[in-house]
């Protein structure tokens, strides 16, 4: 057992840290009044800071201090978080991650600057407190004690994780005297009392000039599994106090003390009691859900649960030619845990796409700023599951394509303003399921693509003779040709003709393929269509000659047996299937298989997109755990298989990509249909 | 592991009083509790104590109370006297008011 480097866990931790920051801090661009926003990102930087010291990232925890000092007051309500706020925030954030991932090259010359900027928000705010203070809070002259009173109420579970609140009994002593008082109420009598559960809870009056992160930064690690009260002792004279020290004893050493009452209005007004009682309930919930894996371990797992589904499909079938009952029972039930066990082990690779999709806000929302393009980016389909290395190969490809619609699709306020549009061009994002498939699609509701030109495009670089017959569908395909670009100017984003063929690759990579569709004035709709893991697949395993094929189940929607009827529709190809007319492929005759086919050919009817199509078989075998083999470079132009798989005799089977096929059949097609025009 | 001597009325806390031990510790008051009427709980021997030493003693304590059988709680040893001061109970008057001390400061 590998154990991770505790450097590399804090790293892990601060990723997924910053995008809970990035996300809060583009939706409080939006939502400047969210208080749950303002939260959620206060909690964030507070963590970085916590980890990042106790971790060793002492400039991390230095740069996040200020940072966070800057956004307290954002946190107070004494500034708004404006769009230019956000815009210095979230270069501060870019900066720290930096610190973190790549020390040597952060510039602190950048950070300084940054600093700089937040302090150009802090500062009016800072000239402006003293005349606050004078309605807020009581000045030093009127003898109010500096200071503040504290409640502590811990998860019950909190000193089984090893925590002491004695400890931090002591940690908070030492920012000044404190006069702690122990509420023993909450213990049950002995019936009922769980042992090692926390029951106690304490008031604390600490005396000292400390700020408010002073205390935060005592209970840093533990600020999940407990609620903390705070009120400025100044406060708590003026008014009634947050809440009751209920056993300050006869002997207790002369402090303010409070008496029971309702809470007041002038109590820490940040974050409401009712969500924070949520907060270590989340925690709770996330601790008990969630254990953190190493992807290598997630993938040799994928590896040895593959071996055990080729090792058992051997072993059905050495069952299956003899005669031992009891073996042919073994087989069946070890048949039926390998099937669990897959499901089980690619279940755990799935990850959410929303991971992926938070991040191209960002992206979206510095080049809308960049371009001075207003762009409204709106995602849906964020639970849609991909297997995880589907998810890290999607990222570049969804970037370009995102880029594209910004840069190229998406026009400026002044031509969509002529063309009666909204002035906000809008970039749509989402996922969805579709039998075997998931689609995730970038649309946008620009100018649409320029057919003219990119044909004009592809006559002067020698692609097509001018004036050759193509449809425009096989002209927009040359936008994922090397070096294509019809993009009059260069610039930083696109228009170098690099990115739409890398995009093509990737996802063929992953074995999935890319539909466009675009209408001109309206806008652009890429689609990238992907299988739904790249490791096994439930299989229909059929015949053609001597060759066996791997059909992937879930584009499978029926099979049917081709009629005499059927046969003699050749030339036509379409099945009548209760009603209705499906058109149908000979895979003998895609395939170049010789000889001529059996007597009882069957039709599998498999939906690809929107489309139902037949392919003929001469025999379908049956159902088939296929255990996903990458072919060789050498068939990389061979784009109606998708892998290979091994049968339980040893022998190899091809998988079939069907939409690849379809494609394919379709092409053909359209030129025989092309040249019998000519 | 808890070693808490018990003859009829009287129970010694073992050494360690820690969340480590605690639920033999419980266990054991639990037993004694049930088959007496009175319970005097020897704490001098205890060297290691927390919160939940401190929350098994306030327990004990109350429960006697609410049952209306005597628990007296003897001989706090230093070590946990200074982490119920830790705690908050800073006095011995606090201290006997919460455990019904019977030897007090």
């Amino acid at each position: 057992m590998s154990s991770m480097d505790p450097t590399e866990i804090f790293r892990q931790e601060a990723s997924e840290l910053f995008e809970t920051l990035e996300g809060a801090l583009l939706d409080l661009g939006l939502r400047p009044d969210d208080r749950e926003l303002v939260d959620s990102a206060f909690r964030a930087l507070h963590t970085i800071k916590g980890s990042g010291a106790m971790f060793g990232f002492d400039k991390v925890a230095a740069f996040t201090h200020e940072f966070e000092t800057a956004f307290e007051l954002v946190r107070k309500g004494e500034i708004k978080p404006t769009q230019e706020l956000i815009a210095v925030a979230l270069a501060a954030k870019d900066y720290i991650r930096a610190l973190i991932e790549a020390p040597d090259d952060a510039d602190s010359i950048i950070g300084d600057a940054i600093l700089d900027d937040l302090k150009r928000f802090v500062s009016p705010v800072e000239q402006v407190l003293p005349v606050e203070s004078e309605i807020d809070t009581p000045p030093a002259s009127e003898s109010r004690p500096a200071g503040w009173q504290l409640r502590l109420e811990f998860e019950s579970h909190i000193l089984r994780n090893g925590s002491n609140p004695l400890d931090l009994l002591d940690d908070l002593c030492k920012l000044g005297p404190c006069f702690v008082v122990p509420v023993t109420d909450g213990v049950p009598l002995l019936d009922e009392l769980e042992p090692e559960d926390c029951y106690l809870k304490w008031d604390v009056t600490l005396h000292s000039g400390c700020d408010k992160d002073a205390i935060d930064d005592v209970f840093m690690f533990v600020q999940d599994e407990m609620k903390l009260t705070l009120v400025p002792l100044a406060q708590v004279e003026r008014a009634a106090p947050t809440f009751a020290m209920a056993e300050a004893e006869p002997v207790a050493p002369p402090a303010p003390a409070p008496t029971a009452s309702s809470a007041p209005a002038a109590a820490e007004p940040a974050t409401p009691p009712e969500r924070k009682r949520d907060e270590p309930k989340r925690a709770e919930e996330r601790g008990i859900a969630t254990v953190r894996v190493q992807a290598e371990r997630l993938d040799e797992l994928m590896d040895r649960v593959g071996e055990l589904v080729i090792a058992q499909a051997r072993l059905s079938q050495l069952a299956a030619a003899g005669s031992d009952l009891s073996i042919k029972m073994i087989a069946e039930e070890i048949e039926r845990l390998a099937a669990s066990l897959r499901d089980t082990t690619m279940g755990a690779r799935m990850v959410p796409i929303g991971s992926l999709f938070g991040r191209f806000r960002r992206l979206v929302h510095d080049l809308s700023r960049d371009l001075g393009k207003p762009v409204e980016f709106v995602t849906s389909g964020e639970d849609t599951e991909l297997d995880k290395t589907m998810i890290e190969c999607l990222a570049d490809p969804l970037v370009h394509l995102i880029r594209n619609a910004i840069d190229h699709g998406i026009e400026d306020s002044e031509t969509r303003a002529a063309a009666g549009k909204t002035e906000n061009g809008r970039i749509e994002l989402y996922a969805i399921h579709s039998g075997a498939q998931v689609l995730v699609t970038v649309k946008d509701n620009g100018g649409g693509l320029n057919t003219a030109r990119i044909r004009a495009k592809a006559e002067e670089q020698g692609l097509i003779a001018p004036g050759a017959a193509m449809s425009d569908h096989e002209i927009h395909q040359f936008l994922f040709h090397p070096g294509f670009s019809t993009a009059q100017t260069i610039s930083a984003l696109s228009g170098r003709g690099v990115g739409m063929d890398v995009v093509k690759r990737t996802i063929e990579n992953m074995r999935g393929s890319i539909d466009l569709s675009t209408k001109p004035g309206a806008g652009t709709c890429v689609t990238l269509r992907l299988p739904l893991t790249l490791a096994i697949i439930e299989g229909l395993l059929i015949r053609v000659g001597e060759g066996r094929y791997i059909i992937p189940l879930p584009a499978v929607e029926e099979c049917v047996e081709l009629t005499a009827d059927d046969e003699r529709s050749r030339g036509r190809n379409f099945l009548n299937v209760r009603g209705n007319l499906v058109p149908f492929l000979r895979l003998r005759d895609i395939l170049d298989v010789p000889g001529s086919p059996g007597l009882h050919q069957k039709t599998i009817i498999i939906s690809t997109g929107e489309t139902r199509v037949g392919l003929v078989a001469d025999q379908i075998i049956g159902n088939h755990q296929t255990v996903i083999k990458s072919l060789s470079k050498l068939h990389s132009d061979v784009t109606i298989f998708s892998g290979a798989t091994i049968l339980g005799d040893g022998t190899a089977a091809l998988i079939l990509d069907v939409a690849q096929l379809v494609a394919l059949a379709q092409s053909r097609a359209e030129k025989q249909q092309m040249s019998e025009a000519a | 592991m808890a070693d808490v001597t018990e003859s009829k009325r009287w129970l010694q806390l073992p050494p360690d009083c820690s969340i480590a031990s605690i639920r033999q510790v419980y266990d054991t008051i639990r037993e004694a509790f049930s088959r007496n009427d009175r319970l005097e709980i020897d704490c001098s021997a205890v060297d290691k104590a927390d919160v939940t030493s401190i929350q098994l003693l306030l327990s004990t304590a109350e429960t006697g109370k609410a049952q209306g059988r005597p628990v007296v709680l003897t001989a706090f040893s230093q070590s946990l006297r200074n982490t119920l001061r830790r705690a908050g109970f800073s006095s011995d008057a606090m201290i006997d008011q919460h455990f019904h001390n019977k030897d007090g400061a």
